[in-house]
């Protein structure tokens, strides 16, 4: 009864999921990886108008974008998007299988079982096409929202009000880009909370998996999207540090563009642990309980 | 695990410090310098005379470090310039004069960098209310350094000062000459990339001389010569508004938008143009007069 309890409460599960990778620290060490490549690639990127990356990245940024990019302060209005570009490449190949790594690692801890990197690696590498292929359904699907919110900012930017509610609503739409994309983020994480964990665990295909997820998903959607939501918020504080790095008002020098992407890298990593442990032990309490 | 961060970790600062050290004295790391220096030199600005001494003298010591550090990169000149305007925000004009004098001797070969001193020093006579030692600089850019942009800039800016002045007489001799001086930068250049911005420089000119005809003529040789989508338009703009407000007289455009399109008969600019062309052919039948009201 007790431990029904202590699973039904999303805040609850979120502390004991903390309180897992802490005590765990093995679960976030596949994280921890992913943690570093990012940062090694952040840290290459930040350096690419300097030899010797500049050979490389040079003709690629004049090409597309132009020589103005390759000087200071410049760089930094370009390290964003170029980072962005890295970060999705990253995610499709290696981030989602990390991912399927962490929650192997987490379903070893749950079933009591000796959890290592090594054997988490090897048990889940035949699943690494599976799980590809949900990293490309789920970019596209974020990529999708996001098309049709650029709809929505389309109409809003039309709308002539200046005053009253429908310019606060047009201001809302607007500026509020960064956030939307955000909650857009968390729909898509909580409606495919569970086939990773339904891959890896179940042993089962994509559109198995994907099945059997969205079965379960919709019986416990208000939960789970709680699990996500509340993590994700520690988010927000690095929109708003962007966002406000962004007004043209800014007196911020420009490297603090690199730093907030540090911070975001680590930020990432803490809400990806606690996200994925709290929904995967959910999805194993789920299973025990049937 | 606490072994893996560590390696991650030092792999990480490694990589920092080597590709900080590898790349020490590129160009960039001067951009940097730069972008700091000319931060604060921006602050200051703001109120010249509440700033301390010792300000000045970090902003002028990190110019002369990228001056001399960077000589080799197009951002030592640049320093060296902006090392003398410290000066002039700080009004100590003897001491700008002689920051820009060095920029001089030590950027001989660089005409932007020379003419940009030079008009440095113009700067700092005008701001001491000494016009004529002041043109005398201006005068130095224009004959040594015709090509540079500060070089065909000045010519516009002396005649404009004879103008606020109301001299005249001297006003109308340097627009004489500024007029003589772009036509012969014109028939010396042509088809360089010096002529886009010669014509342009000239046609503001006649612009702010309300020159109207002279204007539209001017702008047409520019539509006729750079047809790119965007200078065109912009152009077009420019051709229609003076037409129709100030001339009252569109048989100008009319003839630039003909022979254009006869010179460019693929233009993706022709369709407009012959709209143009029938529109103002009915504002032409119709007498529809839009000039502007003469203020005097």
């Amino acid at each position: 009864m007790e431990k029904k309890e202590t699973v039904y409460q999303p805040v609850t599960l979120l502390r004991t999921s903390v309180n897992t990778f802490i005590s765990h620290p093995i679960i976030i060490y596949p994280l921890i990886i992913l943690a570093f490549i990012q940062l090694l690639v952040l840290e290459l990127l930040f350096f690419y108008p300097r030899f010797p990356l500049s050979v490389f990245f040079g003709p690629i940024v004049r090409r597309i974008w132009s020589e103005g990019y390759m000087h200071y302060p410049f760089n930094f209005a370009l390290l964003p998007q170029l980072y962005y570009y890295a970060q999705l490449i990253i995610y499709i190949f290696i981030g989602v299988f990390l991912s399927a790594v962490a929650i192997e690692i987490i379903a070893a801890v749950n079933s009591e079982r000796k959890a290592s990197l090594k054997a988490a690696l090897r048990k889940t590498l035949p699943t690494y096409i599976h799980v590809f292929l949900l990293s490309i359904i789920s970019l596209s699907a974020v990529y999708g929202l996001s098309r049709a919110y650029g709809l929505l900012i389309h109409r809003a930017i039309q709308l002539k009000a200046e005053t009253g509610i429908l310019a606060m609503l047009k201001n809302t739409i607007i500026y509020g880009e960064p956030y939307a994309n955000l909650f857009l983020g968390m729909i898509i994480t909580t409606i495919l909370a569970f086939t990773i964990p339904i891959i890896v665990i179940e042993r089962k295909k994509i559109f198995a998996a994907l099945f059997l997820n969205f079965q379960i998903i919709f019986r416990s959607l208000f939960f789970v999207f709680t699990l996500v939501f509340l993590p994700t918020l520690f988010y927000v504080p690095i929109l708003l540090l962007r966002s406000s790095l962004m007004a043209p008002t800014s007196q911020i020098i420009p490297p603090f563009q690199f730093i907030i992407l540090l911070l975001s890298v680590v930020v990432t990593i803490f809400i990806d642990a606690t996200v994925l442990t709290a929904t995967t032990t959910y999805y194993l309490h789920k299973k025990e309980s049937k | 695990m606490k072994r893996t961060l560590l390696t991650f970790l030092s792999i990480l600062i490694g990589l920092y410090i080597i590709l900080t050290l590898w790349d020490g004295k590129s160009e960039y790391v001067a951009e940097q310098m730069i972008w700091k220096a000319n931060h604060k030199l921006a602050q200051i600005q703001k109120n010249p005379e509440a700033v301390p001494e010792s300000v000045y003298k970090q902003i002028t010591a990190l110019y002369t470090a990228i001056m001399t550090q960077f000589s080799h990169t197009r951002l030592g000149p640049k320093a060296a310039i902006l090392a003398g305007n410290v000066y002039l925000v700080k009004k100590d004009y003897p001491t700008a004069r002689q920051r820009f004098n060095d920029v001089f001797t030590q950027f001989s070969n660089n005409k932007e960098a020379c003419a940009e001193a030079a008009m440095g020093i113009g700067k700092s006579y005008e701001a001491e209310n000494k016009w004529s030692e002041a043109v005398k600089y201006y005068e130095k850019t224009i004959i040594d350094y015709p090509t540079t942009d500060i070089g065909l800039m000045m010519p516009v800016y002396v005649a404009s000062y004879y103008r606020t002045q109301k001299d005249k007489d001297s006003a109308q001799m340097a627009t004489d000459r500024a007029i003589r001086f772009y036509k012969n930068i014109l028939s010396a250049n042509p088809d360089a990339g010096i002529e886009f911005k010669t014509l342009h420089l000239l046609s503001n000119f006649y612009i702010s001389l309300e020159r109207w005809a002279d204007a539209v003529e001017t702008m047409g040789k520019v539509l006729m010569k750079y047809p790119t989508r965007q200078t065109a338009a912009a152009t077009v703009t420019a051709i229609n508004q003076i037409s129709l407000l100030y001339l009252s007289d569109s048989n100008l455009a009319v003839n630039v938008y003909k022979e254009f399109i006869k010179k460019h008969p693929k233009h993706p600019l022709n369709e407009t143009l012959k709209k143009m062309i029938a529109s103002f052919q009915i504002i032409k039948e119709k007498n529809i007069t839009l000039k502007v009201q003469d203020k005097k």
